[in-house]
Parts: structure tokens; C-alpha cells; sequence
């Protein structure tokens, strides 16, 4: 066989130069000649780790990262012997890299040589286990626009440059930003209400979607459904301090309660959520009960000043003796009248009007005291054959010492 | 007069060669099979679908450079055509050289885009060179055909379109042969060889003039004058460029070469590289 076709003086002397040229450049510019691409320029916060303050720092140095295929050393340990950060959290599962399944292969996720400002990052973290981290993704699958999710709609995005010393800190979450596109009315109130950790509260699982105070042991009535959750829920922070909000009225009522503590603590028994003016109070188990036109009566046409105790259950002492009674029937009311009206005056005159039988005889006939007490007292003096003395010695006569009330033995005038 | 029946010669076998073809079908499977890894992106350098590329087209280049040009020297075993191991070779280089293409991701960097780069300048170098190679006149088996030869062959058809002339079915008596002259190119041989498909054509032509000159014939004797005027025509060009082609074959060979060298030097220092800083790295 001839020789090869290649061993020609041209091809051996183009072999030759070839050879020649690449240890030159391999011996000036390192392995830079092998580099597939240029290495990242991202920093982070300025801060330098293995004396660099980027990838591209590096320049031609390969042998910074990539490890001889015959040392014990791997790439992940070259990694690591700079990011000593990263290598802390690997051995905590509740950190990013420590909830990596392998986060002892670097390069699983962080790619290099793809350009001065490409990202650093190219992980399939659909499967990353973010719930490990306490807080699940199972209510962000979709950006409420409907875009899938992607890390930096929460996170610094990768290429920022520079990246904060701990880009994926639950701190650094701006949760707040989006959250108030999405929710405008909501949002600032809960905010004021529960403050801007929302980590504190949230863990991402959505258990307060489509969340039902009802289902509690307190269920939200009346004006209580229109009370900004903070007003009850004062200073909570933690879910838990949901749980041991107080559920008493005076816990959050002890400075509207104009009873000053006189009724005690146990407001519903007079009130409900609809407002305090909408007293549910039951009249009839005090020593008034309120009937006929009593009922219709606002509380404070009695109650003045919301005082309930003390209040007088005497008819004059609401009733002043009206002009007609000429003050001359006394402050038993109840005697002649009834709390449906004044009109409804129940007085029977048990004595007949017509004593004597010559007809219906004046009243002052009998009633001849002055007023005021007219006509609560009466004699029977002075009229044809009752003159005291002679009244007096026919009762003696017969025993009878006790005859100055006449009514109680003749109720109707007669013997 | 008695007519005798007419024979044609034995003609030679040609090797037909579907280089080009079988290449294109190549690329296009190729294509597909590329586009259809590229749905999620296109397939990294370093990833499995890039180094396989990549190493199926180096594997397809080192073959293309060696298998012919070991066939080509082999005394004793001669398996195969050369036409067909020629063939292989323009596919191999063309498929391999692709898939080196395709295996770059479209990252032109460092010493990995100098080797792409001189792969192209010899694929294109060695379409140049088969360009000169196909102006070389060969045996079946690929053998260059010496001028004695030429004139041998050329012999042997104007002595066969001598009796063709001559011979008439009709018994009109034969019109005189005037056999168009072939038109020298400007710029002699080198021309000769750089335009071959311009002077082709105009041979062409100038071949339907001298078949209208000759008037009727029967179609199988018109269809035989039609070959051989036309061998003559071919065997005159060969003739005329053979020196020429020669010179710029070998001339094409000591830059082919060296290029070659260069890019397979290369290639393989890019392979070490990448076997050293990827393929073997410990993650």
C-alpha cells in the first residue's frame, strides 16, 4: 500500500504548524480555546466569593471549576468551596437547596458559558417540593392573568444582576404587589388589619379561599358581617391567634356599653348583632310589666339616659296629675285607669248616686273634704238624720264602737 | 446489394453514482429528526442528542478522510468499485459535515467554531475537487485514463462513424460527413476545465447542426451517429483538457490536503477538550 494520502509535505507541514499554533494559544490563553461560551458576569450584591466577583472573572482559569477527570474532586465540590452558603443549606431540607433532591449536582440546575448576562439557572423545578419550605404552590399554579407560574413572578428574577446574597429569601417575597392588582378593595384593608408578613398567615395551601366564618363557633350576624376583620381580630398574626380571638361582646364592646357594667356582661340578653337599638329585652320579667300603650314606648321615653335601674314603676312618676283631676283624685291612677288609654277608666261609684231617692245627689253632698283629697274620702254627716251624735249613740247602743267608716257596713246606703 | 444487418458494439458498463441523491435524502431525515429534538429548544452542544450528533459526524468525516483514500491505495484488497467507495465518500463527508454543523448548536466559539469552519472550507474545497477529479476521464473502476487511451478510443469511433455514413437502407447515395470542429475556449485548457458545463452545452449545439447537415436517416442508425459524434465530441474535450485537469487536480490536492490535516488536528484536540472538561468531568 502506498503511503496515506495526508503524508504529503504540505499536509505533514500543515499538521505540524496546526500542532504548533494550538500550544501556542492553549499555553497564552489558557483552556479558553475550549470554552464553549463566555462565563456569566452576574454578581451578587457586589459581595466577592472565592475572590471573584463573577464567573467571568475567572477568565481562562478552567481548572477553578472543572475538576481532572482523575482527581477525587468533583465539580459540585469546586462549587461549593465558593458558594460556602449553598453549602449550608443543603444539610437544612427547609432551605432551597436543601429541599433539592440533588443538590450536590451543581450542574443539574446552574449552567455556565451560555453568555455574559445569560442566567445561571436552568432548573426543571416543576417537581421542586416548595411546600418543604412552608409555604405550597397549590394555589399559585396560575398568575392571575392565567400565565403559569414561573419563579421570578415571586422571586428575583435570575438574571438580575446583581442578585441579592439569598435571591429566593421568603422575606424578599412581594406578595402584597400582586395581590393588590388582583384584589384593590381587599387587599389594602387586610393589610391594615393583619399586616405585610403574609408568610406569617399563608402557606400557600389557600385555606381561607371560600372561607366561611359561619362554619365557626361564631358566626358573623347582623352588623357584625360589615366589621373589618381587625377590629376583632386585633393584632393577630399567626393563625393560631385566630383560634383565641375572644368571643365575648364585652371583649370588643366594653367601651360602647353605656350601662357602665350595671347589667353585667351578658349583653345578648337584651341585644343582637342587628344593633344595640334593637334590644330584645323582656319586659315582663321586671316588677313593671310593660302592657297596653307601654309597649309602644321608645325605651328612653322611660329610660332617660340609659339608665334602666332606679326607674319608677309609680304612675306619677312618669304621669304628672293631669289639670282636669283639679288635684282632686290623688296619684293612684291605676285605680280609675288602665295602660291601654287614658280614656279606658275603669271607676265604679259602688255607692248609689240616687241615695235618699230624689235623684242623683251632688258629690261634694258627700265628698266635703277640700281637695286634694276630695274624693277619696266622704262623710255621711251632716245629711238629714246622720248627724254624728245621733249616728254615734244608736252604734254605741248596740256595741258597735267602730262606725266612723260607714261604707263598710253600708256599702249601699241602706240598713 | 445484399444489406447486412445491423450490430451494435459492445459498449462499456457505466458506474452510475447517486451521491448527491443518497445525500440528500440524508440531510432531510436529518433535518426532520433535528427539528422534531428541537420542539423544547435547540439540542445543546454537550447534551446527549448534541454529542451524538457530533460524534456520529466526526465518526463520518474521519471515514470520509480515510476509508477512500485507504481504498484508493490498496494493492491487494480491492474490494468494491472505487466509484462506489467514491461515492460513499462524497456522502460521508457531506452527512458528516452536517451533523458537525447541526452538533454546534449554532455556537460558533473558540477552537470548536475553527473546526467548523475549516470543515466547511474542505467541504467546499472537496466539492471543487470533485469538480476537477470528474474532468479526469476513467476506467469503470475509477482508473484514470491515459491521452493513448483517448486517442485509442477516439480511433475506434471515427472508424464506426465512417461505415455509419456510408451505410444508407435507401441506396441514396451517402452525403458527404462534415464533423463539426470544436470550438477552442478562450482561455485554452484552464478555461476548458473551469466552464465545462458552458462548453458542453455549446458542443451540444453544434452537434444538432451537424446532424441536420446529414439529412434523413433511419432513427436507430440517426441514434448511433448521435452517440458516437457525441463520444467524439467528449473524447476531443478530455483530450483537449486532460493535461490541464491533471495539473489542477494535484494542484487542488496539496491545498486539499493540508486543510484537511489541519481540521482533523484540530478536531480531535477539540474531542480531548471536551472529553476533559465535560464528557469525563465528575459532576
Amino acid at each position: 500500500m502506498n503511503r496515506l494520502g495526508c503524508l504529503t509535505p504540505f499536509g505533514i507541514g500543515a499538521g505540524i504548524i496546526t500542532i504548533i499554533g494550538l500550544v501556542v494559544i492553549g499555553w497564552f490563553s489558557g483552556g479558553a480555546m475550549f470554552s464553549p461560551g463566555p462565563l456569566s458576569t452576574q454578581q451578587r450584591n457586589g459581595t466577592p466569593l472565592g475572590g471573584v466577583a463573577s464567573h467571568a472573572a475567572i477568565g481562562g482559569d478552567c481548572g477553578a471549576c472543572h475538576t481532572a477527570p482523575w482527581e477525587g474532586r468533583t465539580m459540585a465540590a469546586a462549587c461549593l468551596a465558593c458558594h460556602s452558603d449553598i453549602q449550608s443549606q443543603i444539610g437544612n431540607p427547609a432551605t432551597l437547596h436543601g429541599a433539592l433532591p440533588d443538590a450536590n449536582v451543581c450542574m443539574g440546575c446552574h449552567v455556565e458559558h451560555r453568555g455574559e448576562s445569560a442566567s445561571l439557572t436552568d432548573a426543571p423545578l416543576n417537581e421542586f417540593p416548595h411546600a418543604q419550605l412552608g409555604f405550597s404552590l397549590a394555589a399559585h399554579q396560575f398568575t392571575a392573568g392565567g400565565q403559569a407560574f414561573a419563579c421570578a413572578d415571586c422571586h428575583t428574577p435570575l438574571n438580575q444582576n446583581p442578585r441579592p446574597f439569598n435571591a429566593y429569601d421568603a422575606a424578599a417575597v412581594d406578595c402584597i404587589g400582586c395581590h393588590t392588582q388582583d384584589q384593590p378593595a381587599f387587599m389594602p384593608q387586610h393589610q391594615a388589619d393583619f399586616g405585610t408578613t403574609c408568610l406569617d398567615c399563608h402557606d400557600g395551601v389557600d385555606r381561607y379561599r371560600n372561607f366561611d366564618h359561619a362554619s365557626l363557633r361564631f358566626p358573623l350576624e347582623g352588623l357584625h358581617q360589615q366589621v373589618e376583620c381587625g377590629m376583632c381580630h386585633t393584632n393577630t398574626r399567626h393563625p393560631e391567634q385566630f383560634a383565641t380571638t375572644a368571643d365575648t361582646c364585652l371583649a370588643c364592646h366594653h367601651e360602647d356599653d353605656v350601662h357602665q357594667g350595671s347589667y353585667g356582661t351578658d349583653c345578648a340578653a337584651c341585644h343582637t348583632p342587628s344593633g344595640w337599638a334593637q334590644v330584645t329585652f323582656d319586659h315582663s320579667r321586671t316588677a313593671f310589666p310593660l302592657t297596653g300603650a307601654h309597649i309602644q314606648l321608645e325605651c328612653a321615653a322611660c329610660h332617660q339616659n340609659q339608665i334602666y335601674q332606679g326607674t319608677p314603676t309609680t304612675c306619677v312618676g312618669c304621669h304628672a296629675e293631669p289639670q282636669e283631676h283639679f288635684g282632686q283624685f290623688g296619684t293612684d291612677c291605676a285605680s280609675c285607669h288602665v295602660t291601654s288609654s287614658w280614656k279606658n277608666v275603669i271607676f265604679d261609684h259602688t255607692f248609689p248616686l240616687n241615695h235618699g231617692g230624689e235623684g242623683q245627689i251632688a258629690c261634694a253632698t258627700c265628698h266635703t273634704n277640700p281637695p286634694p283629697n276630695q274624693y277619696t274620702t266622704y262623710t255621711c254627716y251632716n245629711c238629714h238624720a246622720h248627724s254624728e251624735a245621733k249616728v254615734r249613740a244608736e252604734h254605741l247602743e248596740e256595741g258597735i264602737t267602730n262606725y266612723q267608716d260607714c261604707m263598710r257596713c253600708h256599702p249601699d246606703g241602706r240598713e | 446489394m445484399a444489406t447486412t444487418p445491423h450490430v451494435d458494439p459492445p459498449r462499456p458498463l457505466r458506474q452510475t453514482t447517486y451521491e448527491i441523491e443518497i445525500s440528500l435524502v440524508a440531510l432531510g431525515a436529518i433535518t426532520g429528526l433535528y427539528l422534531w429534538l428541537s420542539r423544547f429548544g435547540t439540542p445543546a452542544a454537550s447534551g446527549l442528542v448534541g454529542h451524538s450528533i457530533g460524534i456520529i459526524g466526526f465518526v463520518l468525516m474521519l471515514a470520509t478522510e480515510t476509508l477512500y483514500s485507504l481504498r484508493k491505495r490498496a494493492r491487494t484488497w480491492t474490494y468494491g468499485r472505487l466509484s462506489s467507495w467514491l461515492q460513499w465518500h462524497i456522502v460521508s463527508g457531506i452527512v458528516g459535515s452536517y451533523m458537525v454543523l447541526l452538533h454546534t448548536a449554532w455556537q460558533f466559539r473558540g477552537l470548536a467554531g475553527v473546526v467548523l469552519l475549516l470543515t466547511v472550507v474542505v467541504v467546499l474545497s472537496g466539492v471543487v475537487g470533485r469538480y476537477f477529479y470528474t474532468a479526469i476521464p476513467r476506467t469503470l473502476d475509477g482508473a484514470e485514463l491515459s491521452l493513448a487511451d483517448l486517442e485509442t478510443q477516439l480511433a475506434a469511433g471515427a472508424a464506426r462513424l465512417e461505415i455509419l455514413t456510408r451505410t444508407r437502407t435507401s441506396g441514396e447515395p451517402a452525403p458527404a460527413l462534415e464533423l463539426p470542429a470544436l470550438a477552442t475556449p478562450q482561455g485554452g485548457p484552464l478555461a476548458s476545465v473551469l466552464v465545462r458545463p458552458l462548453i458542453t452545452w455549446r458542443d451540444r449545439a453544434a452537434l444538432e447542426r451537424a446532424m441536420g447537415q446529414l439529412g434523413s436517416q433511419d432513427q436507430a442508425t440517426a441514434s448511433e451517429l448521435r452517440r458516437i459524434m457525441q463520444e467524439r465530441q467528449r473524447l476531443l474535450r478530455q483530450i483537449e483538457r486532460l493535461d490541464m485537469a491533471r495539473r489542477l487536480l494535484a494542484l487542488w490536492h496539496t491545498v486539499h490536503v493540508p486543510l484537511g490535516v489541519a481540521l482533523f488536528i484540530m478536531a480531535f484536540v477539540h474531542v480531548g477538550g471536551a472529553m476533559y472538561y465535560a464528557t469525563l468531568l465528575r459532576l
